[in-house]
């Protein structure tokens, strides 16, 4: 929740899920997510939450002006939580389809966060500038 | 029934409390209506944005001023 009331900017109302899994690549998620929004690229949402069909927090997922899901591999469970609560599912990104191996109980790697936030920032910009101009960017599905 | 507006007092937020009254005075329901204004207190909600408005505990909209007739719907339920 923002204390700044009616907050106007772009970036303030994005809003950042992530899957957070147990892997790797879903602990990259919960480190991409709160280095994004450290940068002021969005706001972190607690995916939780809507999960849990807490009124407060789908209400805010379909209300959502914009928003960026991170998943860690294709099973896409952020994503997957999004669309049971019938939220709109908008520039969603999965890290294995980012050059990640998924793998279990590794150390975080800092070249592949920093890989994969590169790849965000990158898609988004070209979102931003192909915006309704046909095919998404590659690394986004759903662009917003 | 018990109707809470979430938002610190801005503009917008106080534009919503006006329309809750006047959506409550049209339909003449019995209706308790709250402004919270506290952080801590909205924050309880997990809004992602304000102005809000909580109907009997449920959060119906988040971020933006409702619609009166969306409003209304509320109301009548």
């Amino acid at each position: 929740m923002t204390e700044n009331c009616c907050a106007d900017s772009s970036s303030s109302n994005r809003m950042i899920v992530w899957c957070a899994g147990a892997s790797n690549v879903g602990q990259i998620t919960h480190q991409v997510a709160v280095e994004m929004a450290g940068e002021g690229q969005g706001r972190l949402f607690c995916l939780a939450g809507i999960a849990a069909h807490r009124s407060g927090f789908v209400r805010s997922a379909k209300d959502a002006e914009d928003m960026i899901i991170l998943d860690g591999c294709p099973i896409a469970c952020a994503a997957k939580i999004l669309e049971h609560v019938e939220a709109p599912v908008m520039n969603h990104f999965i890290v294995t389809e980012m050059g990640v191996e998924k793998v279990f109980g590794e150390d975080l790697k800092r070249e592949d966060i920093e890989q994969v936030k590169a790849s965000i920032r990158t898609a988004l910009a070209a979102t931003a500038e192909n915006h309704g101009k046909g095919a998404p960017p590659a690394g986004v599905r759903n662009p917003a | 029934m018990e109707i809470k507006i979430l938002g610190p007092g801005c503009v917008k937020c106080r534009q919503v409390e006006a329309l809750v009254k006047a959506g409550v005075t049209e339909t003449g329901i019995d209706a308790q209506i709250e402004h919270v204004t506290e952080f801590k207190k909205i924050a309880e909600y997990g809004v992602f944005g304000t102005p809000a408005v909580v109907v009997d505990g449920e959060v119906k909209s988040v971020g933006k001023i409702p619609s009166r007739s969306d409003l209304l719907t509320w109301l009548k339920q």
